[in-house]
């Protein structure tokens, strides 16, 4: 048997429950959405500590804490029903993989912004 | 840590994901084309993330002394070590959840490998690199004395692992290789890392690699199981076991 040197392999079959291929730019948009909302739990945790009186670093652990489980909740909830639901679930595995990988950044980031605030505030002197 | 070198840190351990991203989308044309790798990626990095940031919850053997949830969730050590557990632990579930049948560990260890060397860069420049040494290849931080580079030998470790798991592809089970190697040498860091020691003279990352050792054992003798099967299946001889034949297939 010959096989013509202009053969492709053949796309592979669709899923049987009929979705369609995840997208790149979709999964893309969805690890955007996922580390943008890490970035602004420590960005309002840092904005409200800024503003309010009394320690600003235990407030601004308080309201980025209370973000990140906001955060943790939405995402993983909206993540699944969306990679589940979703027309590719590119969206939703994005949202998924975001914010896991922001959890993995997003500390040490805080940890930093909560450093400057005591240094700001003058306790290291 | 001052806030520069949170961000220096910060820095490198993005890059790591990225070029460990990057690593695991070049190795695609060993993939089945099948979207559901997503998936196992998701849980695996859910699984790290999670753990890493957990894994050191329960550190003290009096549990009175170990922190609240909230309190390791906000300020507790992370570790690398638990997070490699929980990304492991992570896939699995994931593939028995979405029903990927097919090995994903040759595709996640180069780039584990590779991401780890970039990562610790960060860490080689803002932590305390480890024990004193008096071998003039110690590095002087702030404290003025020269110590053990141990990220350096981690670096190096993590760049000869990426290239030796490179060419050991299709030959052996990639990522149990990684994780035996990377235990192994861990262990051996741990004496100059300068992390406290608690019991035995042991830190708790090499407590923590012996407790982990019978699932290291049990893992690589699934693999060389599997392999005795699909030899004897090659050779034309009946198979060992059809159960397990079932398993390696």
């Amino acid at each position: 048997m010959t096989v013509s040197p202009n053969w492709t392999p053949p796309e592979p079959p669709r899923p049987a429950d009929g979705k369609q291929p995840i997208r790149p730019g979709r999964m893309w948009t969805g690890i955007g959405l996922a580390l943008g909302a890490h970035l602004l739990t420590i960005l309002v945790g840092w904005i409200v500590a800024l503003t309010m009186s009394g320690e600003a670093a235990f407030t601004f652990l308080t309201v980025a804490a209370i973000g990140q489980v906001v955060l943790a909740i939405a995402a993983l909830v909206a993540g699944t029903i969306l990679a589940v639901r979703g027309r590719d679930g590119g969206i939703g595995l994005g949202i998924i993989i975001g914010w896991a990988v922001g959890m993995i950044i997003s500390p040490v980031i805080g940890f930093g912004v909560c450093v400057s605030l005591v240094d700001s505030q003058g306790m290291f002197g | 840590m001052a806030p520069g070198n949170a961000l220096v840190h910060d820095l490198f351990t993005g890059l790591g994901i990225l070029v460990a991203a990057g690593v695991f989308v070049l190795q695609k044309r060993y993939w089945k084309p099948d979207d559901r790798i997503w998936i196992v990626v998701a849980g695996a990095l859910v699984g790290g993330a999670l753990l890493g940031r957990l894994g050191t919850w329960v550190q003290h053997f009096d549990l009175r002394q170990n922190a609240s949830l909230a309190e390791q969730w906000l300020y507790g050590n992370r570790s690398i070590l638990s997070g490699l557990v929980g990304a492991y632990f992570g896939a699995l579930l994931a593939k028995r959840l979405c029903g990927y049948r097919a090995k994903t560990g040759d595709m996640f260890a180069p780039a584990v490998a590779i991401g780890m060397a970039v990562g610790r860069v960060g860490c080689l420049l803002t932590e305390l690199p480890g024990t004193p040494t008096g071998g003039g290849w110690g590095v002087t931080t702030w404290d003025g004395v020269p110590r053990h580079p141990s990220f350096a030998y981690e670096i190096a470790f993590q760049l000869a692992a990426f290239v030796v798991l490179l060419r050991l592809r299709g030959r052996v089970d990639l990522f149990a290789t990684y994780l035996v190697g990377y235990a192994m040498f861990r262990f051996a860091v741990e004496f100059v890392r300068g992390n406290e020691v608690v019991f035995a003279g042991l830190t708790r990352p090499q407590l923590f690699l012996l407790a982990l050792a019978p699932l290291a054992v049990w893992r690589i003798g699934r693999w060389v199981r599997n392999r005795e099967d699909r030899e004897a299946r090659d050779d034309g001889k009946p198979e060992l076991d059809p159960a397990r034949a079932a398993e390696a297939g």
